[in-house]
């Protein structure tokens, strides 16, 4: 036996053959049936406790112990009753995956009706399917609200504070919302300097342009906004444009003013439409 | 005279068992392991998914919960949100229902990529098994349907952050992405027509493609006789060994079904997956600081984080970074996946019949094909986690996205290239060796 068999690849075990189970007299029928009776008993419990309402816990160990009493009768039978490997000769399967023979004329005509049909598809998707509306819920004179409706005093956000605000009468509109800023320093250009009130009172789209997440966080060290999603950072201070990250585009802006009572209104609409930028140029 | 269980077994016998013609022929090892988790996976979310589904509301519309969990009680609440809180606390047995199917579903996922990856480094996907190899990667992509649908339907927290960097993915595809964005996810939230369309696909469409699917990859499993590892005993290129489906592989696979069933409940008791009550609800004012798809998702993510910012115009068309990470790469990951055998074809000028699975190394153009694409899943996959690893580390988040960057770019090749290397020393290792162990078998004879 000293001289091994020359297989294909050396180094690997090969796979040992394998006749009928010896211990095919071994089998137990009662060995089985007793434990898928209390495995029919457990289950019978289960449904007990289950429709009594019983925890997650309780009813998970009572459930694992009917799987492993199966576990054990199945055991069993696979391993006494293996009746052993068959070797059989593989079928001729030379005809399998050869493509299906077509006539050049039937590949011409099926891919003009394709690529005709495609170009039909897309232009009606452009040509009549409806596209976001290019502007979004602000327009001049709407008052920044919560999202419970209170109007906001500049005073009313405290140095490095951040609100989440909409115009009144669209709270919790997705498109709408607008992150509102008190900054610790004085914003820079390109940022635009008539929308800042109070001095450093700033808002900005609350959608990242990358990919529509809530820029929702605030990082006061370096005045910047950041999304959780895919981390693009922003810089409030100038103009929210993206100094980290996978986002190419600022933030659009919304211009602030104050309303004659003292609470802060919007003088116009953001800067762009919010959200993600698109892979289609506007004309 | 025989009873019906008798008759049933031995119709059973004479279809897919001991009597069957052409004879059933069902292999054991790591391969039908893989292959037999992915089913009894199916089976249980199937299950459990069947139980759930009369108790989730697909909508958005606030709703009043009230019921036993006290966080919750008498909040307004989207419906979706709502349901999944009534199926955990007020239903009996649903939150075990809910972690088994989530915990099912990640063994799911797993069994398919370790079976896919075992598919590719073997070389099973070459003739006569092509066919065989496109449904495979039709049913991973299925699956990922279904844990990106699933995802949506609780409408947790981070729900309208996924639904909405879908749409971004949507916009980025130039001329027709707005149009095709808005039909789909009908503008901004609170919209119900999303919601419904995932609860409609998790529910309708992607359970009979999955379906249907299996049970076309069986066939040509069984039609084809399954390819197998060398062994002393037979040559599998000319022979097919196995175990009939009935009564031998069906007891198997019931022995299988059984212990994983017994995993999935031990795994329910001690981890709260799916457990969403401390993340709440998506809403619109409400944000998160680590917002992450389910992992088979990650290398999306992944590549949406690593992938530099880029703006540049040609045509009209914007390409940006979503348009490359969410729609360019992974079409070139799956069309590579499902076109591979087509390359290695082509490349190796070998359009021969396999029978016989190779070990990884033995062929070096394929041992590097797949640690490349093995190695570019990965980085992408764990770029999905650059926060993650930044906290964890505690260093800034640009640098791990930086050092992920440069991964990107050098780790494919460097390992591919020592994956040929390894490969070619082991061919020379054997050309050497066989000549000696000739010389051993004639001095022992």
């Amino acid at each position: 036996m000293s001289g091994s068999l020359p297989t294909e690849s050396p180094g690997r075990r090969p796979t040992e053959p394998t006749g009928p189970s010896p211990r095919r007299e071994d089998f137990r029928p009662l060995w089985v049936y007793g434990w898928l009776g209390a495995a029919g008993v457990g289950l019978i419990v289960l449904m007990v406790l289950w429709f009594g309402g019983a925890g997650v816990e309780v009813l998970g160990t009572v459930g694992l112990l009917v799987a492993l009493a199966v576990c054990v009768a199945l055991h069993h039978v696979v391993v006494t009753q293996d009746a052993g490997e068959r070797a059989f000769a593989r079928p001729d399967t030379s005809g399998f995956d050869v493509p299906v023979l077509v006539k050049r004329r039937h590949l011409v005509v099926g891919g003009i009706a394709v690529v005709v049909g495609g170009l039909l598809a897309l232009f009606g998707l452009q040509r009549f399917a409806p596209r976001p509306p290019p502007g979004s819920d602000w327009s001049a004179g709407s008052a920044l609200v919560t999202i419970d409706g209170t109007r906001l005093q500049p005073g009313d956000v405290p140095l490095g504070g951040v609100v989440t605000v909409w115009p009144e009468g669209f709270e919790g509109t997705e498109r709408a919302a607008v992150m509102l800023l008190r900054l610790r320093d004085l914003p820079e250009p390109p940022t635009l300097l008539d929308g800042v009130v109070d001095e450093t009172l700033i808002a900005y789209s609350r959608l990242c342009t990358h990919a529509g997440c809530a820029v929702a966080l605030y990082r006061d060290v370096d005045q910047a906004l950041f999304c959780p999603c895919h981390q693009a950072t922003f810089d409030a201070r100038r103009a929210a444009t993206p100094t980290a990250g996978p986002a190419s585009t600022p933030l659009p802006q919304l211009p602030l003013g104050l309303a004659p009572e003292g609470h802060i209104i919007a003088t116009g609409d953001l800067t762009a439409r919010p959200g993600p930028v698109g892979g289609t140029v506007d004309v | 005279m025989s009873s019906p269980i008798a008759s049933l077994a031995g119709y059973l016998d004479r279809r897919i068992g001991r009597r069957a013609d052409p004879p059933s022929l069902w292999p054991t090892g790591v391969g039908a392991l893989l292959s037999h988790v992915a089913i009894a996976a199916f089976l249980v979310l199937f299950a459990t998914g069947v139980l759930l589904a009369f108790a989730y509301q697909p909508t958005v519309e606030p709703t009043v919960y009230e019921g036993s969990s006290e966080l919750y009680d008498g909040q307004t609440l989207p419906g979706a949100f709502a349901s999944i809180i009534t199926i955990s606390e007020d239903m009996p047995g649903g939150l075990l229902l809910r972690r088994i199917h989530v915990a099912a579903s990640h063994l799911l996922l797993l069994s398919l990529v370790a079976h896919l990856l075992r598919v590719l480094a073997t070389g099973a996907f070459r003739r006569p098994r092509l066919a065989t190899h496109l449904t495979g990667v039709g049913l991973m992509l299925v699956a990922m349907g279904f844990s990106y649908t699933g995802e949506i339907m609780p409408f947790g927290l981070v729900s309208g952050s996924s639904l909405r960097i879908a749409e971004a993915v949507m916009y980025s595809l130039p001329f027709v992405g707005e149009q095709l964005g808005t039909l789909v996810f009908d503008g901004a939230l609170p919209s119900d027509r999303f919601l419904f369309l995932s609860w409609f696909a998790h529910l309708f469409l992607l359970p009979p493609a999955f379906i249907a699917l299996t049970a076309w990859h069986l066939w040509q499993v069984h039609h084809r006789r399954p390819a197998l590892e060398p062994r002393p005993d037979v040559d599998v290129a000319i022979t097919a060994v196995g175990r009939p489906l009935w009564p031998d592989a069906v007891a198997r696979f019931a022995f299988l079904t059984a212990g994983l069933v017994a995993l999935l409940m031990l795994a329910s008791i001690l981890i709260p997956w799916a457990d969403l009550e401390l993340e709440g609800p998506f809403l619109t004012a409400e944000a998160t600081n680590s917002v992450h798809p389910p992992w088979p998702l990650f290398f999306l993510t992944g590549g949406l984080r690593i992938v530099p910012a880029i703006e540049f115009v040609i045509f009209g068309v914007r390409i940006t970074n979503v348009l490359i990470a969410g729609v360019v790469i992974p079409s070139l990951l799956v069309g590579g996946l499902a076109l591979y055998p087509f390359l290695e074809r082509w490349v190796l000028k070998d359009d021969a019949e396999h029978h016989r699975l190779d070990h990884p190394l033995d062929v070096p153009f394929r041992a590097g094909a797949v640690t490349f694409m093995t190695t570019v899943a990965l980085v992408f996959t764990f770029g999905g986690a650059v926060d993650v690893l930044a906290f964890w580390l505690t260093v800034p988040v640009e640098g791990v996205v930086l050092t992920f960057r440069i991964m990107l770019i050098t780790l494919p090749f460097l390992l591919a290239a020592l994956a040929v290397r390894a490969s070619r020393r082991r061919l020379a290792r054997r050309h050497e060796q066989v000549p000696t162990r000739r010389r051993t078998t004639e001095e022992a004879t």
